[in-house]
């Protein structure tokens, strides 16, 4: 037998096929008619109990001892549970400790669980839960920074990254200012709330459906609160209405008591939280405070930050250690720091333990750039856009970031400059100058703003081990297809990206292929779906499954055909090689006659990622994302009521695997991050119970809220330089950033409303109390 | 009770008065294309489509399945996404489609069931200037107001209208799904003369006025209910069960607006958005204001007179209607009387509505020619928020001199509220700087707003002040 010739795994050119093409989602059919199943559409048996959860009326509190006797007799009352029923492990912290599926004495936060109710219907479950009478002794609640400060508590020690020398650096620049900003946290409102239906086995083990984006995690944690080993235990996600972050480590709890009452009971049960108690009882986006000095040049180059970055995080460690580093990995955000400190601290409060959201930190951190390049630009006297163009990193010297890694395949300027085209940027300064000048001389009401901001967002886990991904994939004899893998589809396009690559490989229609749910029993130990990593590991995963199929079948073809490897293509179902052809299907059937398997996992690790955090150097990141934005506003100086009248994006996702999916991901995240800037505004009460529990009070951008002009477009001509799946560009997360050109149109309406002498203080939310506040300090309110 | 379900005849015996129909058609009939995203009538997840006769046929409105009693039902046709399942597609699911205009898909069947009854009650338009293109946008945005989405920015389902916006209607496959059109009619008239009224029953209907007098004054514990839009949320929200609900929204006498000598008189079963079509060229601040009241779907349930009756301290639109001088006929068993709306609100919650006492409408004055009447309301967000402050305001101008003046504001105090100092400070007087300086001072004998989740009570102060100054200012130039 001749030696064959193995085909090139290691190109990732991009097939001639759907890869590349705007193809609907998956699930779009589905969808539009509501035939596409959540948690809550699964038909349960017809014995399905309803669980639910007694809460904690204090913020911080011992419990004395609980008296559930009315609960347990209320009408459909089946069980009740304590922190003592649990078999196994209490603590479900996904990282660290600190987060008890049920109090066992410490109460951290307002409505912490204290029991677990299963009943006949969820309503009687509901009502039963407020049947618990808690003997409490309440201790006072620590809710903001500066008592956490007091008492220095946080939840992970501070961490620092040092780059040059910023002491010296401020010292020897010609001008400094300081920043302080608040920025504000952000519900994920995910449409479909938290959700679990488990269903005994008859092994003694349980079966999940999940609304989470880490399987794996629900079916360890299950499995170390039931006392059971994990091959026990199977996880099913196959969509989630929505997940943002929150449902990365904080979907596992309400899965955690669904199957704690399941196995006790022997019944399915399912748990769903009400919107109020969703948004209650689960963690947010971290509030920043941060605080920085700033030395520039009288030409508005900066020459070092000292930074300090307080987040808040809330009553346990959850995943705050990795988010706050990535909100210092992104102080820098798109522009050279030639000397950089910058700390971040991880402070405590009495408040839901602040978790995962889009952008993972990065977001706040990289608000403290961008206020320092509009107030360094103002401190000038230049337009903040070139300001921000002089500091951007370049690809030769000015390239190392804080954390010492090297800059390269960032495309910034050219991004800003053909955006500064696309948008008609200098133009428009000019008419909203003349415009506000005007307004300003005749007593006008309303004034506009116009801001640039670039994003620059680093890919990949910074926790190492995560950056992994395994799949599966089956063909079966009528040639047609099944692929699994460790990602999960919350709306993002995943499983139409997954599905895209299997066919471009095995030159199949999309049709031929089938995605299906994400379970732990298909593919082990996953990463969460996060991180914007999804297509990036599990689509590498995927493609390395299906060739490693096709592989078997070129050879077989080579073995039974004078033909060499390099000349068999596989295209449109059809697989061709010389002058002749068979279909898919038929050297599928001759292949499972000649007994070659039709199944293989695939794998994948991320390459040359390294970071040492104890000396906070190395390369964290396989590439960064990029884009910027520019945003117009018009604001109203009798209410600070606004409006974005326009915004033009260019985002670069490298060579798209689905240009539409990826615009989709580009305007919805803008929209999320203007929201979070915006109009979303969370209030606690002093007692530490949320206020903001819900839709009417809890504000995200509504449909008039989309700008009237809406222009996004994706780089052209762009590829990654690493070898990522197809050259493409992970999106998940880097457009959300795109939000932050909104408050700082609004910073530069209100700038120019004052005739330019106040430079504004805008925290976020800049709801139009803020910016109303911030037009009164510039005195430019009637 | 009977309703049409999509094209099933269905026969309800003796509901609950407080199941939702959300809860009825996910747990009892086991569709679950409508989905529930927040049970409290804020984010559309659930919408369905109710039709109702209205003279020779059914109108078809959007409505949160989550908030609406299923016994308000009675006689109606309920059309859920569940009859949307052929190929091909409607064309709205199709455009919605071919737009990528869902990403998680969760919210996506209200999506679709709003941009239907939208669809349904807009005749086909080909957009070709640019204020064709506006108009449609605007009643997109009216008709998605309650519907949230969290992932797609709206951008992909706004494009999606477009695409639909010149489609001939009569390619529609709704009506053939639903068994035709004339089925659907027929079956509703059917059901409209049969009476289902049963005396044991939880949720009375009463059809006629002295019907619901008489019920309600022998019962006076009872809850009266129109809409359920704020009710409901004490059923899905806080959790309370009620035992016992008189819908007025079938009494005959109460479901007109009248208009006699430049006055309304409003019928308490008058829904939010049959005003709001009303007072297009009647009272267009009316109109206006209605824009920006909650969501489409909510109008389409909600009453005027709920409005004012639950007596809340943010409602809409009280302000509003006190600076009009509105009045209310209250009726109690067969008497009635009139009282000024301003006198009609006594404290935080509380009224002067008496034991077994309702409104039987509002008697609203069209303002005069000489009358100018400004309305704003501020809020976070422009669509379905609760306001900081509403700012209502009616002047007539005489030669330069303030002749009359009524202001009156909503959330900046513990009832919708006249601003009866700065009003008297003002009637009288030439609008000049030097006066309009003086707003703030007197507004702050008027008004101590409250510091909430919604605004500061110095912000409310604040803008408020600047909107009567503005709308002073607007009036004179």
């Amino acid at each position: 037998m001749r030696k064959l010739p193995a085909i090139n795994q290691q190109t990732t050119s991009k097939p001639d096929s759907v890869v590349g093409k705007p193809t609907p989602h998956e699930s779009a059919v589905l969808h539009m008619s509501g035939r596409a199943h959540y948690v809550d559409d699964i038909t349960t048996p017809n014995n399905c109990l309803h669980a639910y959860v007694g809460m904690a009326q204090v913020a911080s509190g011992e419990v004395k001892n609980q008296d559930l006797s009315a609960v347990e007799s209320a009408v459909g009352v089946v069980d009740v549970i304590t922190a003592a029923d649990i078999p196994g492990q209490v603590d479900i912290g996904p990282v660290f400790a600190g987060d008890p599926l049920l109090v066992e004495q410490h109460i951290t936060y307002f409505g912490q669980p204290l029991f677990a109710v299963a009943a006949t219907s969820r309503d009687a479950a509901r009502k039963a839960c407020l049947l618990g009478q808690a003997n409490i002794e309440p201790s006072p609640a620590s809710l903001t920074l500066a008592q956490a400060q007091s008492s220095n508590k946080q939840v992970r020690p501070s961490h620092s990254l040092v780059k040059g020398n910023s002491r010296q650096g401020l010292a020897n620049a010609p001008h400094q200012l300081t920043i302080k900003q608040q920025v504000g946290g952000q519900e994920h409102f995910y449409l479909e709330g938290q959700v679990s239906l488990a269903t005994p086995q008859d092994n003694g083990g349980v079966l999940i459906h999940s609304s989470s984006q880490h399987p794996s995690e629900v079916q360890k944690l299950v499995a170390e609160v039931l006392a059971l080993p994990m091959h026990k235990v199977v996880v099913d996600m196959r969509r989630m209405g929505g997940g943002f972050g929150g449902k990365e480590t904080q979907a596992a709890q309400w899965a955690c008591l669904a199957a704690l009452l399941a196995v006790r009971n022997q019944k399915a049960v399912k748990l769903r939280l009400s919107r109020s108690d969703d948004m209650a009882l689960t963690g947010k986006r971290h509030p920043f405070v941060n605080q920085a000095q700033v030395g520039f040049d009288a030409d508005g180059q900066i020459q070092a930050l000292n930074a300090d970055l307080h987040g808040l995080c809330g009553c346990s460690p959850d995943l705050s250690d990795a988010i706050v580093d990535r909100a210092m990995f992104h102080t820098d955000n798109a522009y050279y720091l030639p000397n950089a400190t910058i700390a971040g601290h991880r402070w405590f409060q009495n408040t839901a333990s602040n978790t995962a959201y889009r952008g993972f930190g990065g977001p706040q951190g990289m608000m403290l750039a961008e206020q320092m390049l509009d107030d360094v630009a103002r401190a000038v006297g230049k337009d903040p856009l070139l300001v921000r163009q002089q500091n951007l990193y370049d690809n030769h010297e000015r390239n190392i970031t804080p954390y010492h890694q090297t800059v390269t395949g960032v495309d910034l300027p050219r991004i800003i400059d053909e955006l500064v085209v696309s948008s008609d940027y200098w133009a428009r300064r000019q008419a909203i100058t003349s415009y506000n000048n005007s307004a300003r001389a005749q007593g006008g009401r309303y004034a506009r703003g116009l801001a640039l901001t670039p994003v620059k967002f680093g890919i990949s886990f910074t926790a190492m081990f995560l950056n992994q991904a395994g799949a599966l994939v089956h063909i079966y004899t009528d040639g047609t297809v099944q692929v699994s893998h460790g990602g999960t589809e919350m709306g993002q396009g995943l499983y139409t990206k997954i599905g895209q690559i299997v066919a471009a490989e095995l030159g199949l229609p999309l049709a031929a292929i089938e995605v299906t749910s994400t379970r732990t029993d298909k593919v082990p130990n996953t990463s969460p779906t996060a991180a914007s990593s999804g297509t990036d590991l599990n689509g590498q995963a995927a493609r390395n499954a299906a060739l490693t199929i096709k592989q078997r079948l070129i050879d077989l073809l080579v073995q039974e055909h004078d033909v060499e490897a390099a000349e068999i293509e596989f295209n449109a179902g059809l697989v061709t090689w010389a002058d002749q052809s068979m279909t898919f299907a038929e050297l599928v059937q001759h292949a499972y006659m000649q007994r070659i398997s039709l199944s293989s996992t695939g794998y994948y690790r991320t390459p040359k990622i390294h970071y040492n955090r104890e000396q906070a150097k190395g390369n964290p990141f396989f590439y960064y994302s990029c884009g910027a934005s520019v945003s117009e506003v018009e604001v109203d100086t009798y209410t600070g009521v606004y409006t974005v009248s326009r915004v033009d994006i260019l985002h670069d996702v490298g060579e798209s695997i689905n240009p539409a999916i990826d615009i989709g991901q580009i305007e919805g995240g803008f929209i999320q991050g203007m929201g979070w800037l915006t109009t979303e505004e969370l209030v606690w009460g002093d007692d530490g119970r949320l206020q903001t529990n819900g839709g009417a009070s809890y504000k995200i951008p509504a449909v008039g809220d989309t700008p009237k002009q809406f222009n996004v477009a994706l780089l052209q001509d762009s590829k990654n330089q690493e070898a990522t799946i197809y050259h493409s560009k992970a999106v998940g997360e880097p457009p959300f950033m795109h939000g932050i050109s909104v408050w700082s149109a609004l910073r530069d309406a209100i700038w120019q409303a004052g005739g330019e002498t106040v430079n504004p203080q805008l925290d976020t939310p800049a709801t139009p109390e803020r910016v109303l506040w911030a037009l009164q300090a510039g005195s430019c309110t009637p | 009770m009977r309703l049409l379900l999509n094209q099933t005849l269905i026969e309800v015996a003796n509901p609950n008065a407080d199941v939702t129909l959300l809860q009825w058609l996910r747990e009892c009939q086991y569709l679950t294309a409508t989905k529930e995203g927040c049970a409290v009538g804020d984010c559309g997840a659930c919408t369905v489509m109710i039709g109702r006769l209205v003279d020779d046929g059914i109108v078809y409105q959007s409505v949160n399945a989550c908030i609406a009693l299923l016994g308000s039902l009675n006689a109606c046709h309920v059309v859920t996404l569940d009859c949307l399942q052929a190929e091909p597609l409607h064309p709205v699911q199709q455009a919605m489609v071919d737009c990528h205009a869902s990403q998680c898909g969760f919210c996506s069947p209200g999506f679709v069931m709003s941009l239907l009854a939208w669809w349904l009650n807009t005749p086909a338009k080909v957009l070709t200037s640019a204020a064709d293109f506006t108009s449609h946008r605007h009643s997109v945005e009216f008709a998605l107001s309650g519907n949230l989405c969290r992932c797609t920015g709206y951008q992909p389902i706004l494009l999606a209208a477009d695409q639909l916006a010149p489609l001939d209607r009569s390619t529609d496959t709704l009506f053939s799904a639903l068994g035709g059109y004339s089925h659907c009619l027929g079956t509703l008239r059917a059901m409209s003369v049969e009476q289902h009224y049963d005396r044991v029953n939880t949720y009375q209907r009463p059809q006629d006025l002295n019907q619901l007098a008489f019920i309600y004054d022998a019962m006076p514990e009872a809850r009266l209910v129109a809409g359920a839009t704020d009710l409901a949320l004490d059923i899905t929200h806080g959790l309370k069960s009620f035992k016992n609900l008189i819908d007025i929204k079938s009494v005959a006498q109460l479901q007109a607006i009248d208009e006699d000598s430049g006055t309304l008189a409003i019928g308490a079963a008058v829904s939010l958005s049959e005003l709001e079509t009303y007072c297009q060229a009647k009272l267009p601040c009316m109109t206006q204001l209605l824009g920006r009241f909650a969501s489409r779907q909510v109008r389409n349930r909600g009453t005027l007179v709920g409005n004012i009756a639950n007596s809340s301290p943010i409602a809409d639109t009280p302000p509003l209607l006190l600076v009009l001088d509105a009045q209310l006929i209250l009726q109690r068993g067969q008497g009635q009387r009139t009282l000024a709306l301003a006198d009609f609100y006594l404290d935080y919650k509380k009224t002067a509505l008496e034991g077994g006492e309702f409104i039987h409408s509002v008697i609203l004055p069209l303002p005069t020619a000489q009358q100018q009447v400004f309305v704003e309301k501020v809020s976070k967000r422009a669509e379905d928020d609760i306001s900081s402050t509403c700012v209502a305001l009616s002047v007539t101008l005489n030669n330069g001199v303030i002749a009359q003046i009524n202001i009156a504001c909503g959330g900046m105090a513990a009832i919708p509220k006249i601003a009866s100092q700065t009003q008297s400070q003002l009637l009288g007087q030439v609008i000049e700087p030097s006066l309009l300086a003086q707003v703030p001072q007197w507004l702050a004998q008027d008004y101590q707003p409250i510091d909430d989740m919604r605004a500061s009570a110095d912000y409310r102060q604040r803008v408020t002040a600047n909107l009567i100054v503005g709308f002073l200012k607007q009036a004179v130039a």
